[in-house]
C-alpha cells in the first residue's frame, strides 16, 4: 500500500490582498514555529480577510499548478478612501511535513512580468519550481478536483456532485490504492475504456511506424498498401470522432458541453430548492401537504410496479384461454423423464443402499432398474418440456383479478396525487410573489429543456465511447464490424464509423495483419494482449475499490449530522459524478449545503483510509446551514477521524462552536493597524481571551469572503 | 435466432426508461422496467391476445435468454407460446406431430428457445407493438399511464 503521511506545518502570506506580510504560526526571530501535527486547528479569520484566497493558494501549492487568474491576490491598499491594487509581488507558502520530511513550497507571482513560480525548499537544498517527493507528487500534481476533496468551501462541495466522478476516484484509488506503477507502463485509461500513454505506448507508436510505413522498395503487395490506406482513414476518423468536424460535435466539445449543462443543473436544483425552502414549506400548512405529496409519489410508484408485475406474469394475462393452453399442455403430459437427466439419476439410484421409497435394495431391485429404466425415459424430451408441463399442471386457475385490483390502485393514486399538487400549487402562489412564481416557472422550463439536453449528449457520447457491442449492435450503430463480429477492411465503411472502440479494434486489426504480413507479428501481438489483460485487471480492481469507497463513504456519511438525521441517505460514485440516494429510489435532486459539506469530508476519509494515508483536511467557512446540535456531531466525527485539520472560521461560526474546540489550536488573524504601504495590517494572535471575544460585524453563518 | 426487437420500439420503451440499458435515462418518474425483454414480452403479449402477428426482418437481437423480471415466469410464457404456436399450426386436438414441434421451439439450453420459437414470438411482439404504438403514439413517459393503456388494450375489443 502506498504510504503518504502530510502534515501542515506552517502557512506565509506576503503581499496578498489584505495580509502585507503575515506568518501562521509567527515566527520567533527567524526561526520558525509550526501547527501542531495532531488535531484541531481553528484560524480565525473575519470575512473580507482573505480566507477563500488562502485556500486557492493551498490548493495551488498541493498541485502544483499556477492559477491562471491571479490578478485578484494583489495586495489591495486605500487612498483618498478608494481601493487599489497594487503591482509588487505577492508570495504565498506553506510549510508542509511530508512523509516526516519538512518542505517550504513557495508560489511566487509577479503580477508585473506575469513570470509566476514556484520554488522547494527541501531536505536536498532550494530548487526552482514545484518538486515535493515522488509520492506527493503522483498524488495530487494537477488534481484540482482530488485536492478540493480535502481542501473545500462550501462552493467546492456544493460542485463536487458532478467533479467527484469515476475519473477523479480512478486517479485517487490508482495513487492510494498502490497500483501507480502498472499504469506508468500501461497509461491512463481513455474516454473509450482502453488504455493509452505510458511505456508500452512508446514500444507501440515504435512499432506501429514501423509495421505502418510502406515498404521503401515498393514491395508491398496490393492488400498491403490497401491496409495502409485503411489505416489513415482510422486516424483521420478518430480525429473527427474526438475533436469534431463542421456542425458534428467531437467527444471533446460533448463532454465539455455536458460539464456545463451538469453545472447548470446544480444551479437550477439548489435555486429551487432554496425558493422551495424559502416560500414553501415555509407556510403554515404546506409540510404536511408537501410530506403527503412525496408519500403519494412513492405510493404511486410502488402501486405501478405492482401492475407491472402482475401484467408480465401470463396467468393473469390468458385468463380467458388458460383453461386451454393447461389441458392442452396436461394431455402431452407423461411420466416419463428427459433422457438426458433421468438416465444418470436412476442408475445413481440403483447403487444407493436405501430406495426413495424407503424399502432396502436387493439385488434383484437393482438390476430391475438398470434393465427397465429406460421404459421410464424419453430421448426427445427435453428437461424445459418437462419443467413447463409440470409448472402447467400445478396452475388451475386463472384470473385477471390482480390486474384489476392493481390498476384501480394504479389510477385511484395518481388521481389523489394530481389534486394534492394543484392544492399545493394554488398554495404556493397564492402565498409567494409574482416575481418567484415566475422565477419558478422560468426555472422549470429550463430545467426540463436542460434535461433533454443532457440525456441527448449523455447518449451520443455514450454512441462515440462505449465498449458495450451487444447494446451498439441492438442500437443498429456497430458500424465497422461485420455479421462474423470482425472487423472491417475497407475504406468506405471506416468513414461511417461512429464508435471509437471499434475503430479501435480496426485499427487493431489492421496492424496485425500488417505485422503479420511481416516480421513484427508476435511482437505486436504480445504486446496489444500484454496491455489488455493488465487493463482489464486494472480497471476491475478499480470498480470494486470504487464501491468499496462508496460505502466506507456513505457509512462515514450516516455517522455525520447532516446526513444522519435523515434516514437511509447514501452516496454513490457513478461515471458522471456523485449521486445521493434516500432508501432505494431513484437519486436525489439535490442536498443541503450542510449535507454536501459532510460528503465532502466522507468521501476525502473514505479515499484516505483506503490507502493508509493521512493528508490534512482544510475547509473554509464550513458550518453553513449547520445548527448548535450538528456542530457538536460534527465535531465528534471530525475530530475522530482526521489526524489533522484546519478550519477557516469566521466569527460567527466561532461562536456556534462554542467551547467546543477549546482543547485545540486556536488563533486569530485580525486587523491591529494601517500598514505603511496604505493597506489593512494584520497580525497572527494565539491568545486564547482574543480568540473568544472577536467580533467580524460582517460575519454570518454562510461566510461572504 | 434469438429474441428481436425493431429500432421503434426500442425507442419506444427508452423514452419510459429501462434499467438495465446502458444510459438508462428514460424519463418516467412513475418507475421503469427492468429489461428490453419485459418490453418485448408484453408486446408479444397483445401480438399474441390481439393474434396480431408482423415478422420483422432485421430487427436486432436483444438476448437470446429469459432475462429481467419476465424470467420468473419463464416455464408459462414457454406454454403458452407453444400453444399458440400449435393453434397456428392446427395442432391442439391433434393426437401426432405435437412432440416434433416441441424440438423445434424448445431448447435445451436453460431459459432458451429454439428458432421456431424466438421466430414466433418475434413475430408477436413486433405485432403487438404496433398496436400499442397506434394507440399510444410517441409520446408516451410515464410507466403508469402506459401499463393503464395496456390494461385496456389487453381487456378491451
Amino acid at each position: 500500500m502506498a504510504q503518504l503521511k502530510v502534515r501542515i506545518q506552517s502557512l506565509h502570506w506576503k503581499n496578498i490582498r489584505s495580509f502585507d506580510k503575515l506568518d501562521a504560526p509567527g515566527l520567533d526571530g527567524e526561526i520558525h514555529n509550526s501547527f501542531p501535527t495532531n488535531g484541531g486547528i481553528y484560524l480565525q479569520m473575519p470575512n473580507n480577510t482573505g480566507k477563500t484566497t488562502t485556500l486557492n493558494l493551498l490548493r495551488s501549492v498541493f498541485t502544483g499548478k499556477i492559477p491562471e487568474e491571479t490578478n485578484e491576490w494583489r495586495r489591495i491598499v486605500v487612498a483618498e478612501n478608494t481601493e487599489s491594487m497594487l503591482n509588487d509581488s505577492s508570495e504565498f507558502s506553506a510549510r508542509l511535513l511530508i512523509n516526516d520530511e519538512s518542505f517550504r513550497i513557495k508560489l511566487l507571482l509577479d503580477h508585473e512580468g506575469g513570470d509566476h513560480r514556484f520554488f522547494t525548499a527541501g531536505p536536498r537544498g532550494d530548487q526552482q519550481g514545484w518538486h515535493p517527493p515522488p509520492s506527493f507528487r503522483r498524488a495530487f500534481e494537477g488534481r484540482r478536483e482530488l485536492v478540493e476533496l480535502f481542501i473545500f468551501d462550501a462552493e467546492t462541495a456544493r460542485e463536487m456532485k458532478t467533479k467527484t466522478n469515476r475519473n477523479l476516484l480512478s486517479s485517487a484509488i490508482r495513487e492510494f490504492g498502490g497500483y501507480s506503477q502498472i499504469h506508468d507502463m500501461i497509461g491512463e485509461m481513455n474516454s473509450t475504456g482502453g488504455f493509452e500513454g505510458g511505456r508500452l505506448e512508446t514500444i507501440k507508436s515504435e512499432l506501429e511506424d514501423e509495421i505502418g510505413s510502406l515498404n521503401d522498395e515498393g514491395e508491398d503487395s496490393g492488400r498491403q498498401q490497401s491496409w495502409n490506406n485503411c489505416l489513415n482513414a482510422v486516424r483521420r476518423v478518430r480525429s473527427e470522432l474526438f475533436d469534431g468536424i463542421q456542425a458534428r460535435p467531437g467527444v471533446t466539445q460533448m463532454q465539455e458541453s455536458l460539464e456545463k449543462s451538469n453545472s447548470r443543473m446544480v444551479e437550477i436544483d439548489t435555486r429551487l430548492s432554496e425558493i422551495e425552502t424559502d416560500y414553501g414549506r415555509t407556510l403554515d400548512n404546506v409540510q404536511p401537504l408537501q410530506d403527503t405529496i412525496d408519500n403519494l409519489k412513492t405510493k404511486y410508484r410502488t402501486e405501478t410496479e405492482k401492475l407491472l408485475e402482475s401484467l408480465l406474469d401470463p396467468i393473469n394475462t390468458f385468463d380467458s384461454s388458460w383453461h386451454e393452453i393447461r389441458d392442452f399442455h396436461c394431455r402431452h403430459q407423461d411420466a416419463n423423464l428427459p433422457a438426458d437427466v433421468g438416465k444418470g439419476w436412476l442408475l445413481k439410484l440403483a447403487e444407493e443402499d436405501i430406495c426413495i421409497c424407503g424399502t432396502p435394495f436387493d439385488d434383484e431391485m437393482r438390476l430391475h432398474i438398470i434393465e427397465h429404466g429406460d421404459q421410464h425415459l424419453d430421448r426427445q424430451k427435453m428437461v424445459s418440456v418437462s419443467e413447463m408441463q409440470s409448472e402447467f399442471k400445478n396452475l388451475e386457475h386463472s384470473n385477471r383479478d390482480s390486474i384489476i385490483t392493481a390498476s384501480d390502485l394504479v389510477t385511484r393514486t395518481g388521481n389523489h396525487l394530481g389534486e394534492k399538487t394543484t392544492e399545493y400549487e394554488t398554495l404556493f402562489l397564492t402565498e409567494s410573489s409574482d416575481e418567484i412564481a415566475e422565477e419558478r416557472d422560468n426555472l422549470n422550463r429550463e430545467k426540463f429543456d436542460l434535461t433533454i439536453k443532457i440525456r441527448d449528449l449523455k447518449h451520443f457520447l455514450e454512441v462515440r465511447t462505449t465498449n458495450n457491442m451487444e447494446w451498439l449492435r441492438g442500437e443498429g450503430l456497430d458500424t465497422g464490424i461485420n455479421s462474423t463480429g470482425q472487423p472491417t477492411t475497407s475504406v468506405g465503411t471506416i468513414q461511417t464509423v461512429e464508435n471509437l472502440n471499434i475503430l479501435e479494434r480496426i485499427e487493431s486489426n489492421l496492424l496485425g495483419l500488417l505485422a503479420g504480413s511481416r516480421e513484427e507479428g508476435d511482437i505486436w501481438k504480445g504486446l496489444l494482449l500484454a496491455r489488455s489483460v493488465l487493463g482489464m485487471a486494472v480497471t476491475k480492481l478499480n470498480d470494486e475499490l470504487r464501491r468499496d469507497i462508496s460505502n466506507e463513504a456513505t457509512s462515514i456519511w450516516r455517522s455525520m449530522p447532516a446526513a444522519g438525521s435523515e434516514r437511509n441517505l447514501r452516496l454513490q460514485i457513478e461515471d458522471d459524478g456523485m449521486s445521493f440516494y434516500r432508501g432505494a429510489g431513484d437519486p436525489m435532486k439535490a442536498v443541503s449545503g450542510a449535507q454536501s459539506v459532510s460528503a465532502c469530508y466522507s468521501i476525502a476519509l473514505a479515499i484516505s483510509r483506503l490507502g493508509h494515508i493521512s493528508i490534512p483536511s482544510v475547509s473554509d467557512t464550513p458550518f453553513a446551514g449547520f445548527d448548535q446540535a450538528m456542530v457538536t456531531k460534527w465535531y465528534e466525527t471530525i475530530s475522530g477521524s482526521w489526524d489533522q485539520y484546519m478550519l477557516l472560521i469566521n466569527t460567527a461560526e466561532k461562536k456556534l462552536l462554542g467551547n467546543l474546540c477549546h482543547e485545540d489550536y486556536c488563533a486569530s488573524l485580525h486587523q491591529t493597524d494601517m500598514s505603511s504601504d496604505g493597506g489593512r495590517k494584520f497580525i497572527f494572535d494565539t491568545d486564547f481571551d482574543l480568540f473568544k471575544s472577536l467580533l467580524g460585524s460582517n460575519d454570518t453563518l454562510g461566510g461572504d469572503d | 435466432m434469438p429474441f428481436s426487437f425493431s429500432h421503434d420500439a426500442r425507442k419506444f420503451f427508452n423514452r419510459i426508461g429501462v434499467k438495465a440499458t446502458p444510459a438508462n435515462d428514460g424519463a418516467s418518474k412513475t418507475g421503469k422496467l427492468d429489461t428490453m425483454f419485459d418490453a418485448y414480452w408484453l408486446c408479444a403479449q397483445i401480438g399474441i391476445q390481439k393474434d396480431s402477428f408482423q415478422p420483422e426482418e432485421g430487427a436486432p437481437m436483444i438476448v437470446n435468454k429469459f432475462v429481467g423480471a419476465s424470467a420468473k415466469y419463464m416455464h408459462k410464457i414457454r406454454g403458452v407460446a407453444f400453444y399458440q404456436y400449435c393453434k397456428r399450426k392446427g395442432l391442439i386436438s391433434a393426437e401426432q406431430g405435437v412432440l416434433d414441434e416441441m424440438s423445434m421451439f424448445f431448447s435445451d439450453e436453460s431459459k432458451e428457445l429454439n428458432t421456431a420459437g424466438y421466430s414466433m414470438l418475434n413475430g408477436y411482439a413486433h405485432g403487438g407493438f404496433q398496436l400499442i404504438y397506434e394507440r399510444l403514439g410517441e409520446h408516451c413517459v410515464e410507466l403508469a399511464d402506459f401499463l393503464l393503456d395496456y390494461q385496456e388494450m389487453l381487456h378491451g375489443d
